[in-house]
């Protein structure tokens, strides 16, 4: 099963590959020319072309592509000209950004479970209480404001206005808080909607009423019964949410001056950096599938079911 | 002339708790929109100087009222958020009816003859996971230069994955019903079974999703004008107003808080509107 599933995310890799490396070339706009200026002569640009590839066939450059990307040799970025030659290998700018990107994610991953997981349950033991619906609407409160928006509100108020956290940088603990913050909210919101779903349906089912009468301790009840049924769910947002938070903190990013992979893409983007490009998406398509065969994974170590099937 | 019982009656129908305050505040919001189409208290898009950064409810030098205040250039917040409203509902209405028309088909079509075209179409929106899709909007709008169209095209390339999986979970369902199978052994074509009987069934789940996912759509253009990436100036869009308002948060607030709340109170309603078509119609 394992190997299905790896075969399968190797399969979505490529076509992915294929569909970014035409993209980016359908795009309009000749790089070569983009950074050699508007006063370079036509032989300047000519030699950049040649230097960087440009001038083979299509399909030429796709195999050497995909020949460096196995080799984890990926080029060099076109947008960071040191001297008027472009030096820096897009692996070490990704692996300069990468950890920044993966470092706000993971703390957002475990800042919303912390929160999100016991509100969820909270609310399932008394559905329909003052507190069930207070967190749910403000649930749906926050989730109907734009999600920038949110984090202005959260600087303007923990930065500008208190004066306790810095309003962007990278590097120490005081400057994670905000952007986890904000990066949190969105997804509190979500794992705090299903785990309140999840845990409640399975609250009034029938193996959790004999559990009950068994004189189960509620403890024992909930954590071994409820919260364990309720699991696979949560890790499926869980997950899905994880890929999407390394994307969805571009927002944050340009906010706190982050300097991340989200920032890397769009100014990737915007000067045409073929060779980032086409290694960031890889890359975070990698990710993203890795993250979905590691769901996967956990879905037969929560439920036996699945394990044996 | 309904008598006081049916009226009450109409009024505590399953739903309508959400209906009627959804309504109402789409309603609203909407009606402001078409409204900025003939006329607006003031020029939306002229700057005035006498009249900067004026508070809500406040009065600028030349004595004119402004309910909402201005921003930065003098301009009336109310008249920006009426007109703000017809790109950014165009964009959405467009985004979504694309969304919707590409994920029925394709949703319906997969269920129905299931397959290599299931699992191809399984293969896409698992491809679909695996690239950013800021990305692919990002994409989109570079190469065709950033229009009202492309930008509608490009949120409806990202969003129609979820109209697809819900109809055909639906389809799915409805086809392995006693109705389709007894429609099959008359000796109805696909065509009959497809238009006759599966899509009346599908349709209405594809409404409420397509509904919430106005929202959805609303939240994502505001996202795309902040990186700016959304329609160019001077057309003011919600979002883009929420943009522009940050550099004034500290000393102006309401230069972005409005056009939030203008956005926040329209996702509200739509979703409350979506809830409720969805218990009007016993989806639970």
């Amino acid at each position: 099963m394992i190997v299905k599933r790896v075969l399968r995310g190797i399969l979505t890799l490529f076509i992915t590959i294929v569909v970014v490396f035409a993209l980016v070339r359908a795009v309009p706009g000749d790089p070569a020319q983009l950074l050699a200026g508007s006063d370079a002569t036509e032989e300047q640009i000519q030699e950049m072309r040649v230097s960087w590839g440009l001038d083979k066939p299509i399909t030429e450059q796709f195999w050497i592509y995909v020949k460096k990307l196995a080799t984890g040799d990926v080029g060099v970025s076109y947008q960071f000209i040191v001297g008027g030659k472009a030096t820096t290998p897009v692996s070490s700018l990704v692996f300069s950004r990468l950890p920044r990107t993966l470092l706000l994610a993971v703390c957002t991953l475990i800042f919303s479970m912390l929160c999100a997981i016991p509100l969820g349950v909270l609310c399932a033991l008394k559905p329909g209480s003052l507190f069930d619906n207070l967190v749910t609407n403000l649930n749906l409160f926050i989730t109907s404001f734009p999600g920038f928006y949110i984090a202005m509100v959260l600087i303007l108020l923990f930065a500008l206005r208190l004066n306790w956290l810095p309003t962007g940088g990278y590097g120490t603990i005081r400057e994670m808080i905000l952007p986890t913050l904000c990066l949190s909210t969105r997804f509190i919101a979500s794992l705090t909607r299903v785990t309140r779903a999840e845990v409640g349906m399975i609250l009034n089912s029938d193996y959790i009423r004999t559990a009950k009468s068994k004189g189960l301790r509620r403890s024992a009840v909930l954590f071994k019964h409820a919260l364990r049924n309720a699991a696979i769910p949560i890790v499926t947002l869980i997950g899905m949410r994880f890929s999407k938070l390394v994307t969805g903190s571009v927002y944050i990013e340009a906010l706190f001056r982050f300097n991340g992979m989200g920032q890397l893409l769009i100014s990737s983007v915007n000067v045409r950096d073929y060779p980032t490009i086409q290694a960031l998406i890889p890359y975070t398509a990698l990710m993203f599938i890795a993250c979905n065969i590691v769901v996967d994974l956990l879905y037969g170590a929560i439920d036996p079911r699945v394990r044996n099937k | 002339m309904m008598s006081k019982a049916k009226k009450i009656a109409w009024f505590r129908r399953r739903g309508m708790k959400k209906l009627i305050p959804g309504g109402l505040l789409v309603g609203i919001i909407v009606l402001g929109t078409l409204l900025s189409l003939i006329w607006t208290p003031y020029n939306p898009n002229a700057a005035d100087l006498r009249a900067i950064g004026v508070g809500p409810l406040g009065t600028d030098s030349a004595g004119c009222f402004h309910v909402l205040g201005t921003d930065q250039l003098g301009r009336d917040m109310l008249s920006r958020v009426m007109v703000g409203g017809q790109l950014s509902l165009l964009i959405a209405i467009l985004a979504v009816f694309c969304s919707a028309l590409i994920g029925t088909v394709l949703g319906v079509a997969s269920a129905y003859y299931e397959g290599w075209f299931d699992h191809f179409m399984g293969m896409i929106v698992e491809v679909q996971h695996s690239i950013p899709m800021l990305l692919i909007i990002v994409l989109v709008l570079t190469l065709f230069g950033s229009s009202i169209w492309v930008l509608a095209g490009g949120l409806a390339i990202s969003e129609w994955f979820s109209i697809f999986r819900q109809t055909r979970a639906k389809t799915l369902v409805q086809k392995k019903q006693d109705y389709t199978l007894a429609a099959k052994v008359l000796g109805a074509s696909n065509a009959r079974i497809i238009f006759a009987h599966l899509l009346p069934n599908v349709l209405p789940t594809t409404i409420v999703f397509a509904t919430l996912l106005i929202g959805t759509v609303i939240l994502a253009e505001a996202g795309l004008s902040f990186l700016g990436l959304g329609v160019s100036r001077p057309y003011a869009t919600w979002g883009r107003m929420v943009a522009d308002g940050q550099a004034n948060m500290n000393t102006a607030w309401w230069i972005s808080t409005i056009p939030a709340i203008w956005i926040a109170g329209f996702v509200i309603g739509i979703n409350l509107l979506g809830d409720g078509i969805r218990q009007v119609l016993r989806m639970e």
